[in-house]
C-alpha cells in the first residue's frame, strides 16, 4: 500500500538520540542469550526480554522473553488466564490504564523500547489492535475507517476516499460495502464488522498488527474469511493473534507459543509444536487433556 | 478427573482392538506352521476361511481411526498414534495374509511336505512368532528399547532365510530331487522372511508415534550367496 499518511518527522536532534538508543538496544539485543532459533535469517520487529508483569500483588507474566519475526504471524495459545492476551496487550501498552499494574523487563518495537522510547499514540499507530468481539463506532463505514487517519491530523478529501478503498480492500471488505458507505456501520453481519476492525486498523499503516481473538465471536465462514485475510496480510504486515481455537493457530501462524500461568512453556515452529511438542504440558494442552 | 474422557476412551478402545488383532494373527502362525507339519489340510482350510477375521479387525479399527479424526482433531502424539495404527494394522493384515498363503500351499499339496520341511523352517516361524508376540508388548508399554530391539531380530530371521534356500536349491538340484515339495518350501520359507519385515515396520511406527522419529532402516548383514 502507498503511504498516504505521514506521521511529522522528530527533530533533527530527536532522531540522533534515537539513533543512539537504536544502536545500544541492537548491540543489547544481538548480545542477548535468548535469542530464538534461526533469529539470523528472521529479523524480530517485535521483542520482549525478561517481561514480568503484575496486577497489584498477582504476577501475570513471569519473564517472558519473545521475538516477533516481521512479515510472520506468531500465534498466543495457553487457557484462559494464563497472560497470553495480558502479553499482547503490554506490546503497544494497552495495559497503562489498567490500575495497579507494574511491567518489568523490557519490550522492543523497532528497536526502541516500548515504554521509554515512544509517544504512546504514535506506538499505537505504529502497532495496531484488533479485538474479540467486533466493535464499530456508531457511525458510516467510511467515517468508521476515515477515523483514524483523520484523527492524524488528514483532512484532504480524495486521499481519505483512497485510504478507505485501499483499507477494505486490504481487509477483503470493499465489494460487500462499496456501494453502502456511508450508511451505519451497525447494519454489517459480525464477520463483517469484525474485517471493517481490520480495515480500520490497516487505515493508519501500522507495521504490526496485534489480534485478541478475533474470529471467536464469529461463524465458520467469517472465520475462513478472516483467517484468509490474515494469512495475506503477512506480506505486508507483522501479525501477532491470541486465539483459543488450536486448529487456527495450526492453520494460520508461523511460529506458535504456549502460554502457562503467566509463563512461556514452549516457543517453536507452529508446525513442530502441533507435530512433535517438546513440553508434557504443551501436548496436554494441545490435545485437550486439561485447559 | 481428566479431560475429554471420551476422547480418551476411543484412543484407549483402538489400542485393545489393535492388541486383539496381533494376537489373532499371531496364533494364526502357529496354526499355520501347525497344519504344515502335520500335513493337515482341513487345519489350513480353516486358516484360510478365518482369514477374514482379522480382515474385518483391520477394516473395523480403520474406521474407528477416520471417525476419530473426523471428530477428534486429534494433534501432536495422538496424531501419529492413528497415523501409526493405520500403518501398523495394514503391516498386521498382511502378516495375517502370509499365514494364509502358507496355509494354500498345505491346502494345494498333492503330497505329504512336512516329512522334506528342513530344520530352519520351524526355527524361523519360532524366530517369528517369537518378534510379534515381544513387538505387541512393545506396543503395549509403549516400549521403544524394545521396538528397536525386536527390530534387529529381523537379521537373525534373514540369516535363517538364507540358509533354508541354500538348502532347498540343494534338495532341488538333487538327483531325483523334489520340485513338487521344494518350491512350495521355498515359498514359505520366503513368506516367512516377508512376516518378519512386516513386524520390522510395525516396531518403526511405535518408535514414530512415541518419539516423532523415524527409525532408521539398517542394512542387513545375512549372507545373501544363495547358490551353494
Amino acid at each position: 500500500m502507498q503511504k498516504l499518511l505521514t506521521i511529522e518527522k522528530p527533530k533533527a536532534d530527536i532522531q540522533d538520540k534515537r539513533k543512539d538508543i537504536l544502536h545500544k538496544n541492537m548491540v543489547k539485543y544481538e548480545n542477548s542469550a535468548v535469542q530464538s532459533e534461526g533469529a539470523g535469517e528472521k529479523e524480530a520487529v517485535i521483542y520482549t526480554r525478561d517481561l514480568d508483569l503484575y496486577y497489584g500483588d498477582f504476577q501475570a507474566l513471569k519473564s517472558v522473553s519473545i521475538d516477533i519475526d516481521r512479515n510472520s504471524i506468531m500465534a498466543f495459545i495457553g487457557p484462559s488466564g494464563c497472560g497470553k492476551s495480558t502479553f499482547l496487550k503490554t506490546l503497544n501498552r494497552m495495559n497503562d490504564l489498567v490500575a495497579g499494574v507494574r511491567i518489568d523487563g523490557e519490550v522492543y518495537f523497532d528497536g526502541l523500547n516500548v515504554y521509554k522510547d515512544y509517544d504512546v499514540a504514535e506506538l499505537r499507530k505504529r502497532v495496531g489492535m484488533v479485538f474479540q468481539s467486533p466493535n464499530p463506532f456508531p457511525m458510516s463505514v467510511f467515517d468508521n475507517i476515515a477515523y483514524g487517519p483523520r484523527v492524524h491530523g488528514l483532512r484532504d478529501k480524495g486521499k481519505l476516499e483512497q485510504i478507505v478503498e485501499e483499507s477494505l480492500r486490504s481487509a477483503v471488505l470493499w465489494d460487500e460495502v462499496k456501494d453502502r458507505l456511508h450508511r451505519s456501520a451497525l447494519g454489517l453481519s459480525g464477520g463483517q464488522q469484525q474485517r471493517l476492525g481490520i480495515a480500520r486498523v490497516l487505515a493508519v499503516q501500522p507495521e504490526v498488527v496485534l489480534m485478541d481473538e478475533p474470529t471467536s465471536a464469529l461463524d465458520p465462514i467469517s472465520t475462513a474469511k478472516i483467517e484468509e485475510l490474515v494469512t495475506m496480510l503477512k506480506k505486508d504486515y507483522t501479525i501477532a493473534i491470541v486465539t483459543h481455537n488450536m486448529q487456527q493457530a495450526g492453520r494460520i501462524s508461523d511460529k506458535t507459543a504456549f502460554f502457562l500461568h503467566g509463563e512461556v512453556v514452549e516457543m517453536g515452529a507452529t508446525e513442530e509444536i502441533f507435530y512433535s511438542p517438546k513440553d508434557k504440558r504443551t501436548e496436554d494442552y494441545i490435545s485437550g487433556r486439561f485447559g | 478427573m481428566p479431560y475429554r474422557q471420551q476422547y480418551i476412551q476411543m484412543l484407549e478402545d483402538i489400542n485393545r482392538d489393535v492388541l486383539r488383532m496381533g494376537s489373532r494373527v499371531e496364533h494364526t502362525i502357529t496354526l499355520a506352521m501347525d497344519a504344515l507339519m502335520e500335513d493337515d489340510a482341513e487345519a489350513a482350510e480353516k486358516i484360510i476361511a478365518d482369514d477374514s477375521l482379522v480382515n474385518n479387525m483391520e477394516r473395523d479399527i480403520e474406521d474407528k481411526c477416520v471417525r476419530m479424526l473426523a471428530t477428534q482433531t486429534p494433534v501432536a502424539r495422538d496424531l501419529r498414534f492413528i497415523f501409526a495404527i493405520n500403518k501398523i494394522t495394514k503391516d498386521l493384515e498382511r502378516i495375517g495374509d502370509l499365514s494364509v498363503n502358507i496355509a494354500q500351499l498345505v491346502k494345494n499339496a498333492k503330497e505329504s511336505i512336512s516329512r522334506y520341511v528342513p530344520k530352519v523352517i520351524p526355527a524361523m516361524a519360532e524366530q517369528v512368532s517369537g518378534m510379534v508376540r515381544d513387538c505387541l508388548d512393545a506396543f503395549v508399554r509403549v516400549d521403544v528399547t524394545l521396538a528397536k530391539d525386536v527390530h534387529k531380530r529381523d537379521e537373525q530371521v534373514d540369516t535363517r532365510f538364507y540358509e533354508g534356500l541354500r538348502e532347498l536349491l540343494r534338495m532341488l538340484s538333487d538327483n531325483g530331487g523334489k520340485a513338487t515339495v521344494a518350491v512350495p518350501l521355498l515359498f514359505i520359507t520366503r513368506y516367512l522372511e516377508r512376516m518378519a519385515d512386516h513386524i520390522t515396520n510395525i516396531c518403526e511406527w511405535i518408535v514414530y508415534f512415541d518419539t516423532g522419529e523415524r527409525l532408521e532402516e539398517t542394512s542387513s548383514t545375512a549372507d545373501r550367496t544363495w547358490l551353494f
